[in-house]
C-alpha cells in the first residue's frame, strides 16, 4: 500500500483509539510520554488494524515503543505488507 | 512465602560459583560453550533439589513431558492450525502444576513437585503460545533446555523470553567485551544483592519480625505489614539481583525484576516496577490476549469494561499461581480490584486535574504504598490461621 494511504489508515485508528485530532500536529510527537498511548491502546490499536485489513496481530507483536509517534506507526504499518 | 532456596546462604551461593568457574574462564577467553552451561546447570540443579531425591526425578519427568509436548506441538503446527489440538496440548502440559498443587492439600506434599517448577511452567507456556502465534522458526533443543533450565534463575526468576535468551546465549562475546559488559556488571549486582538478601533482608527478618506475635491482633498485624513489605522487597529484590548478576557472569543478561517499587504513584505504576518479569508476562500472555479475545468476540462492547474484567481475572490467577490456598485467593482478588480502582481513578477529572500538581506525587506514593503494603500483608499469610 503507499505512504499516503497507510497515512490515512494511521490517523484514521489514532483518532479513535486516542480520541483526539490534536495529535496530527507533529508526526514525530512521543505518543507514550504524551500519554495518548499506553499497553492498553496497543490493544484497541491491534483490533483497529484487524478491522481494516483482516490482518489478525497477536499483543506480543506490537511493543508500544515502535509505534510511538505517527511517523513510527505508519512505518510499522508498512511492515504488515497491506495489500 | 515463595519458596527462594537457591541462594538461600552464603555458602550455597559460594559453591555455584565455584561451580561456574569454568564457564567464567572460558568466557574471559572470549568462548562461550551452550553444552558446558548445560552441564553447570543440571549439577546445579542436582544440588539443589538432591542426588537421591524423588524431586529430581520428578524434575527429569517433567522436562521429558514438556519437551515431548512442546516439539510435538511445533512439528504439528507447521502442517495445521487447528485450535483444538493446541488447547488440549496446552491443558496437558498445565497438568503436572495443578497435581503438584492440588497435591499440596494432601498427605503427599512432601514428595511433589520441585522447586522452581512453576517457573519453568511460564517459560514452557510461552514457547506453546509463541509457537501457535507462528512467532517461533526455529528450536534447537540444546538453546531450549538451556533456556529452561539455565542455573542462575532456575528456581524464582527472573523469567526470561525464549527470543531474547537465545540471542544472548547464541552471542558472540569477545573476552575484553565479556569483562566490561558482564562480568563487571554482574559483580555489581551481585554485591548489591547480597547486601539486600543477606543483610537488610536478614535483619528485618531476624530482629524485627522473629519479635512479632504470631497471635493476630490489628496493632500487629500493622507491624507485621510494614516490616513484611520492607522484608520481601529487600529479600526478592536482592534474590533477583544475585540470579541476573550470576547470568552476567555466566555471559547471559536476564530480564531486570524491580525497579524502585515504592515510589509507584498507583498501582499500575507499581506492577510496571514490582517483579516485572512476571507482572509483563501475565501482561503479555494472560490479560492483553483475554482482553482481546473478549472483544474480538462482542462479549465486552466497551474496552473499559473488558479491561476490568480481564484484571479481575489476570491477578486473581496470578493470586493462584503462587499456591491454592485462601490467602493467595484473597490476594490476588485485591490486587485485581485495586488495579480496577486505579483505573476508574486515573479516567477521572480529579486526577488530571491534580497529577501536575507539586505535591501529588508524594501524597500519591504515600498512598500508594500504604494499598501495596495491605496487599503484602494478604500475601503473607499473616492474617489466616489454619
Amino acid at each position: 500500500m503507499e505512504r499516503n494511504k497507510l497515512e490515512n489508515m494511521a490517523k484514521v485508528i489514532l483518532e479513535k483509539v486516542c480520541g483526539t485530532d490534536e495529535i496530527f500536529e507533529d508526526y514525530d510527537l512521543d505518543l507514550v510520554e504524551e500519554g495518548f498511548i499506553d499497553s492498553f491502546s496497543v490493544l484497541s490499536i491491534i483490533l483497529e488494524i484487524e478491522k481494516s485489513t483482516g490482518i489478525r496481530l497477536q499483543p506480543t507483536d506490537i511493543n508500544k515503543n515502535e509505534i510511538k509517534t505517527i511517523n513510527l506507526f505508519i512505518d510499522y504499518l508498512d511492515t504488515l505488507n497491506i495489500k | 512465602m515463595i519458596a527462594i532456596s537457591e541462594y538461600d546462604s552464603l555458602y550455597s551461593l559460594y559453591i555455584y560459583a565455584l561451580m561456574m568457574l569454568p564457564a567464567i574462564i572460558l568466557s574471559f577467553l572470549g568462548k562461550k560453550l551452550k553444552l558446558l552451561d548445560i552441564v553447570i546447570s543440571i549439577a546445579i540443579i542436582i544440588s539443589i533439589l538432591g542426588l537421591h531425591a524423588i524431586q529430581l526425578y520428578e524434575f527429569f519427568i517433567f522436562m521429558i513431558f514438556e519437551l515431548v509436548l512442546v516439539y510435538t506441538y511445533y512439528a504439528f503446527r507447521k502442517r495445521s492450525s487447528s485450535e483444538l489440538i493446541y488447547f488440549m496440548l496446552f491443558s496437558l502440559s498445565m497438568m503436572p502444576i495443578i497435581i503438584v498443587r492440588l497435591g499440596a492439600h494432601t498427605h503427599y506434599s512432601s514428595y511433589l513437585g520441585f522447586v522452581g517448577m512453576s517457573y519453568i511452567c511460564f517459560k514452557i507456556w510461552q514457547l506453546l503460545i509463541d509457537i501457535h502465534d507462528e512467532k517461533i522458526h526455529k528450536l534447537p533443543l540444546v538453546d531450549v533446555f538451556l533456556f529452561l533450565t539455565f542455573a542462575p534463575s532456575f528456581s524464582s526468576g527472573p523469567i526470561s523470553r525464549y527470543e531474547g535468551f537465545c540471542s544472548e546465549c547464541n552471542k558472540e562475546l569477545k573476552g575484553s567485551d565479556y569483562f566490561n559488559n558482564y562480568f563487571i556488571t554482574g559483580i555489581k549486582k551481585l554485591v548489591v544483592g547480597v547486601l539486600y538478601k543477606f543483610a537488610i533482608a536478614y535483619f528485618i527478618n531476624t530482629y524485627i519480625m522473629a519479635n512479632i506475635s504470631t497471635k493476630v491482633t490489628f496493632l500487629g498485624s500493622i507491624e507485621y505489614m510494614y516490616a513484611y513489605t520492607v522484608y520481601l522487597f529487600f529479600d526478592f529484590a536482592g534474590y533477583s539481583l544475585i540470579a541476573i548478576g550470576t547470568g552476567y557472569l555466566m555471559g547471559i543478561s536476564l530480564p531486570e525484576n524491580f525497579n524502585k517499587p515504592f515510589l509507584a504513584r498507583n498501582m499500575k505504576e507499581f506492577w510496571a516496577r514490582w517483579h516485572m518479569s512476571l507482572s509483563t508476562w501475565f501482561n503479555d500472555y494472560v490479560f492483553s490476549r483475554f482482553v482481546l479475545n473478549n472483544m474480538r468476540n462482542g462479549l465486552f462492547k466497551n474496552p473499559k469494561y473488558a479491561a476490568r474484567v480481564s484484571y479481575m481475572f489476570t491477578m486473581t490467577t496470578m493470586g493462584l499461581w503462587h499456591g491454592f490456598n485462601i490467602h493467595y485467593l484473597l490476594y490476588g482478588i485485591y490486587e485485581g480490584l485495586t488495579l480496577v480502582l486505579t483505573d476508574v481513578y486515573i479516567k477521572t477529572k480529579f486526577y488530571r486535574k491534580h497529577k501536575k500538581l507539586r505535591y501529588y506525587d508524594i501524597v500519591s506514593r504515600i498512598i500508594c504504598f500504604q494499598i501495596i503494603a495491605f496487599g503484602m500483608l494478604l500475601f503473607s499469610g499473616y492474617l489466616i490461621e489454619y
